[in-house]
């Protein structure tokens, strides 16, 4: 196995766990690995060793996730239709919470976000990427990661009821329905 | 709020995610400037409950065995997937004939005479070959006196039918007829590629219960795939290879099985792309915009797995 290879194999579980993070579901996740690895394979000679190789296929990841965002869309539109009487009343059984708002992990509430926003908190507060890591690897300013954190971050805080941080009182009128 | 205001929004991030660990100074500085303002103490706090939660929920992965596909990927060509298999560039590799049934089928049609599948195979050969996808319907509607063969299929088997959506393999539905053959009714979707390649997909309610598996059929340059599914009869018809062929029967039988064993779930408009849709039968007269699909919270949605839409 070549040194580039090597240094591939290594990122290996941190791609895993930042594809669980933008598609909530790990298998998905781990196709979506497998597309970037062999993405990063066929376009190893160009990474220059200029950054991290951990950015540079971070970035491959989130582009080969944005490409097949239109098709995952519309198989999660279906799926949405079908399921929501359902889980809809088993929801509305929850008291004082506006059920079609609060979610009942984080992983839903991420998969809430928008996917920018959702990159940007997985890529700092699960990858531990530093911001301008992070923002090399979504290609963006660090203005603009730090406005995704920052609107990402908000909208994960009305959206998901952590532990003690009950949505009741003072935390309702901050719930807003997204899009 | 003086101080309040010299924190700033990375400041704050960066706190919430323990960046300050290691710069007691400017965190003492934060701690101070949010001791003073409640509001970003808050914030602040959920901020942090958010990045535990983050961590517990995903860390997991870290330890999580790889998959050999993974490891795979690094040193040559395409591995098996977890979602559907079909790329239209991906040809080659299959066998010819096994269904997991355990049916091999020769050249012609069923060692054991035609099944239900295998019947409705057999039709769907005499009309594919009768009609090439593409050209100009013949008997679309007369013989059941229906416009909405998805919609009779669906009453027929008493359950919700869609046309697959095949888009992600490159394949659009072009045309959607009720036919008969031997006094049998039957639905035919033509799909088409833009490099040229075309398939149809028959399907009818089955006739009587047989075991499930993909068979595969040859004649005449003509490849056939065909399996049973709950009431339903299904056959794959092209002049493709037959190792395509198959590709194309699991991709299509995954396409109609995409949320775990419900019935088909996507539907396609003639000639145009995916449209997501709310129940409507994929034949109804008038199909939803794509735009008019309601905006259902995510909260809502089961966890699934994807249909992988490479």
């Amino acid at each position: 196995m070549s040194e580039t290879k090597w240094l591939i194999a290594r990122e290996i579980p941190r791609l895993r766990r930042y594809a669980l993070a933008l598609t909530g579901d790990p298998a998905a996740a781990d196709d979506l690995v497998q597309d970037t690895l062999e993405r990063a394979i066929r376009k190893r000679h160009l990474w220059r060793r200029r950054g991290s190789i951990r950015a540079w296929l971070y970035r491959i990841l989130y582009n080969v996730f944005l490409n097949q965002a239109g098709r995952r869309k519309r198989a999660q539109a279906e799926i949405d239709i079908e399921a929501a009487p359902d889980t809809a009343s088993a929801l509305n059984e929850r008291p004082r919470h506006d059920a079609r708002l609060v979610c009942r992990d984080v992983a839903e509430a991420m998969l809430e976000l928008p996917a920018d926003q959702r990159a940007a908190i997985a890529l700092t507060a699960v990858e531990g990427l530093a911001y301008d890591e992070a923002a090399e690897a979504l290609g963006v300013p660090i203005g603009t990661l730090r406005s995704r954190l920052s609107r990402g971050r908000e909208q994960l805080r009305a959206l998901y009821a952590g532990e003690g941080d009950e949505p009741g009182d003072e935390q309702a009128p901050r719930l807003r329905r997204v899009k | 709020m003086t101080e309040a205001k010299r924190v700033s929004e990375l400041d704050l991030l960066a706190y919430a995610d323990g960046r300050l660990d290691d710069d007691p100074g400017r965190k003492a500085a934060v701690e101070a400037a949010l001791a003073a303002d409640p509001e970003a103490r808050n914030r602040a706090e959920a901020f942090r409950a958010q990045t535990r939660a983050l961590r517990a929920t995903y860390d997991w992965r870290l330890t999580d065995p790889v998959p050999e596909r993974l490891t795979g990927a690094l040193e040559g060509p395409r591995r098996s997937r977890s979602g559907m298999a079909l790329r239209a560039a991906a040809v080659a590799l299959l066998t010819v004939g096994a269904g997991t049934a355990g049916w091999l089928l020769g050249p012609e049609i069923g060692p054991e005479g035609p099944g239900p599948a295998g019947k409705l195979a057999e039709l769907s050969y005499g009309k594919f070959v009768a009609g090439r996808p593409g050209e100009p319907a013949t008997t679309l509607g007369a013989a059941a006196g229906t416009v909405r063969p998805m919609g009779w299929l669906a009453e027929e088997v008493s359950m919700r039918i869609k046309t697959p959506d095949l888009s992600s393999d490159g394949f659009r539905l072009v045309d959607k007829q009720s036919v008969t053959a031997d006094g049998r009714q039957l639905v035919r979707l033509d799909y088409a590629a833009r490099d040229g390649r075309l398939f149809s997909l028959f399907l009818a309610p089955r006739w009587e219960e047989r075991q499930a598996g993909i068979a595969q059929a040859e004649r005449d340059g003509v490849s056939m795939a065909y399996w049973l599914d709950g009431p339903l009869a299904s056959t794959v018809v092209t002049r493709m290879p037959p190792a395509e062929t198959r590709q194309l029967a699991e991709a299509v039988r995954k396409a109609m099985h995409a949320n775990g064993d419900a019935p088909v779930v996507m539907e396609s408009e003639p000639g145009g792309g995916a449209v997501p849709g709310k129940g409507l039968m994929a034949d109804s007269a008038t199909m939803p915009a794509a735009d008019a699909s309601p905006q259902v919270p995510q909260t809502l949605k089961p966890r699934q797995r994807q249909v992988q839409p490479n």
